[in-house]
């Protein structure tokens, strides 16, 4: 599903970036496919805030509805 | 441009050795700046590196010449400030890597590529107050010897491990360079790949030297959460950016500003020139005139500079350095992100509009930071045509606060609409693309008071040092028309537009002269009408919309002309000049 849809709180695995610029940003953060990620906080019409490893991130609304993720159905990641 | 180390001469006589050019390179906000500052004192120089308008900042410690790159997260030069600090990195003879220790694995990917380099390096780990704080565990040793590197701990905030630091960078150390690694992506190269290579590394190093301790999560971090809640954040921030609009436009434009301008510098340092210079000159000579006339340049420019814009810039620049250090500033640039989305823009581009209200040349350059072409465009349009500046900005609340609630939302209202209207057309009619916002978010802090000081010495300093002489020319040309009787003749030739167009008095003529030299001029003389009663309410509003829309001041059109070119420059200039004078004689239709 697409970030932009995800649910406040919820734990994801990034899927897929965009190609272009964000994807290589992305990646030197660690924002790669597989990477586990928390939704932090949804901004109605606004930017999705994403928590990766320890580092919080703010992504523009148009830019989650390109970013692909999957739910995490197991148990809670070691809360870093 | 390498400085070579002169060897000691055969023949007897010692060559002074060339001080080692030591780069600092670092993720943003991770306290740089601050170790940068505690190793060079107060001396530093900031200085537009060739090519771009990114800044650097050089001091000097010791046998080392230090250079102060922008924060970046990588060396692929994808903007003007991973340009620059590659510049700088391969330019220099050996690098001081400052890297977050709450962040070290987000940091390493930096550090792996600042070591493919080859040069000598050193690695500071910084915050280690709040790694502390946080309950995490660094093997430093263990890294230190993995990377092939020394690493010393420091918090510059609190002072501790600088003096490690200062004895390790002495004249015989950083000889060797680093051990080289052939893996992790060569600086200079996007290639995803590479990247992904060097990550993964980063990754596993983290994974052997850091432990979080099964942390909750911190009180800071819960309070930065809240601040982006949708229900909390927005009154908060509306809330934040009403105190800081209040605290300059009432409590320093007004208060601090009537002892500074109206005691010490109008009364006191006023009757001490004229008294002195009188002396001398005949007052009414063109020479007195010039030297200490209503618009002298021993008068009304130290006056003026120290008594009024003096206390405001200093008051603005703190409140922004509060708001960038305490790491407020990324956060409201999230909660306004959907509404700049309107205009083309994205939250980045609040950091741009808040500084046009310290001083809107400066804000010009800081479009920078913006991803693409059309979004510099949009926020200058908005800078130049709608957003009022310093001195300008505090005397528009100062008089806004004498009208009456009703013209006060007409005036406020005509420039939101405005604002809002010119963003929404430039968003659908300009070609180009807008980037969207991406921004890794700096934990919330506490701001250490010595860096927000010498981050608001050193832009009041700045501000100071280009405005100067502006209002030097400004005084003269006033002051030789006032002599000459210029002014009045020009006084009578725009009565068809001020009194017949605009329904104000005559003299507001001189009034928009000026804002054409300097805006904060034409704002200061528009507060000497108010308090002399010669406008009615309706009278202020038209002359408060049609000074704050008005034309960009010449130091704005010289960055215009550099950044967007001669034809945008002259589109906007023209611009504004219309949008001030028809929306003027629009509300002067209506309510004068």
């Amino acid at each position: 599903m697409r970030l932009s849809d995800a649910a406040k709180g919820s734990f994801l695995f990034v899927v897929a970036l965009p190609p272009g610029e964000i994807k290589s940003q992305g990646i030197r953060l660690g924002l790669l496919p597989g990477a586990p990620i928390r939704c932090l906080s949804v901004l109605p019409g606004g930017p999705v805030v994403l928590l990766l490893g320890n580092q919080e991130i703010a992504v523009g609304r148009k830019l989650a509805s390109r970013i692909q993720v999957r739910r995490w159905g197991g148990e809670r990641s070691k809360d870093r | 441009m390498n400085i070579s180390v002169k060897e000691k001469a055969g023949v007897g006589h010692e060559c002074k050795a060339a001080p080692r050019k030591l780069a600092l390179a670092g993720n943003p906000n991770v306290g740089k700046s601050v170790v940068f500052q505690a190793l060079t004192g107060m001396y530093a120089e900031v200085s537009n590196y060739p090519g771009t308008t990114v800044d650097v900042t050089t001091g000097s410690f010791g046998p080392f010449t230090l250079i102060d790159t922008p924060g970046v997260f990588s060396l692929s030069g994808f903007n003007d400030e991973e340009q620059v600090t590659l510049s700088a990195v391969t330019d220099c003879d050996c690098i001081l890597n400052v890297v977050d220790g709450t962040h070290l694995e987000r940091d390493l990917f930096l550090t792996l590529q600042l070591l493919s380099l080859g040069k000598p390096m050193l690695v500071a780990v910084n915050l280690m107050d709040q790694v502390e704080k946080n309950r995490i565990r660094l093997d430093l040793s263990g890294l230190s010897a993995a990377l092939g590197v020394e690493i010393f701990p420091v918090s510059a905030k609190k002072g501790t491990g600088i003096k490690a630091l200062r004895s390790a960078l002495s004249a015989d150390s950083l000889r060797t360079p680093a051990r080289g690694r052939s893996r992790g992506e060569a600086p200079g190269i996007s290639d995803d790949g590479a990247s992904a290579r060097t990550r993964l590394e980063a990754d596993r190093l983290a994974e052997r030297f850091v432990r979080y301790s099964g942390q909750k999560t911190v009180f800071s971090q819960k309070l930065g959460r809240a601040v982006l809640n949708p229900v909390l954040g927005v009154p908060l921030m509306a809330g934040l950016l009403c105190l800081i609009f209040l605290f300059i436009g009432k409590f320093l434009s007004q208060t601090v500003v009537d002892f500074t301008e109206g005691y010490l510098m109008s009364e006191c340092y006023y009757n001490f020139i004229f008294g002195l210079i009188s002396r001398i000159l005949d007052p009414d000579s063109f020479a007195g005139v010039l030297l200490i006339g209503e618009y002298g340049v021993l008068t009304m420019v130290p006056i003026y500079l120290l008594g009024l814009l003096l206390p405001l810039i200093v008051g603005f620049y703190l409140c922004l350095a509060l708001l960038e250090d305490s790491g407020l500033l990324p956060r409201i640039a999230v909660l306004c992100d959907r509404l700049f989305t309107r205009f083309g823009l994205n939250g980045k581009a609040v950091i741009p509009m808040l500084l046009g209200f310290g001083c809107v040349t400066m804000a010009l350059i800081t479009t920078r930071i913006l991803g693409t072409k059309r979004e510099r465009l949009i926020a200058t349009v908005l800078l130049c045509i709608a957003v009022p500046c310093s001195a300008q900005f505090a005397i528009i609340m100062a008089v806004a606060s004498i009208l009456p609630p009703f013209y006060f939302f007409i005036y406020g209202g005509s420039i939101l609409m405005l604002f809002f209207l010119l963003g929404s057309l430039l968003a659908r009619f300009l070609p180009g693309s807008s980037s969207d916002l991406f921004l890794v978010l700096p934990p919330l802090r506490l701001p250490g008071a010595k860096n927000v000081l010498r981050k608001t010495a050193m832009k009041s300093k700045h501000f100071l040092r280009d405005a100067g002489p502006m209002f030097l020319a400004g005084s003269l040309l006033i002051s030789t028309l006032t002599y000459t009787g210029g002014f009045a003749a020009i006084h009578q030739a725009l009565i068809p537009l001020t009194e017949g167009f605009l329904k104000l008095p005559g003299e507001t003529a001189a009034l928009f002269l000026m804002s054409i030299i300097k805006r904060d001029l034409g704002a200061a003389c528009l507060y000497s009408m108010v308090s002399q009663d010669l406008l009615s309410f309706p009278q202020m509003t038209v002359a408060l919309t049609v000074i704050t829309l008005f034309v960009p001041c010449f130091a704005s059109v010289a960055i215009l002309f550099k950044e967007q070119g001669p034809l945008a420059a002259a589109a906007i200039w023209l611009g504004s000049f219309a949008a001030a004078f028809l929306l003027g004689g629009l509300l002067a239709a209506w309510l004068v």
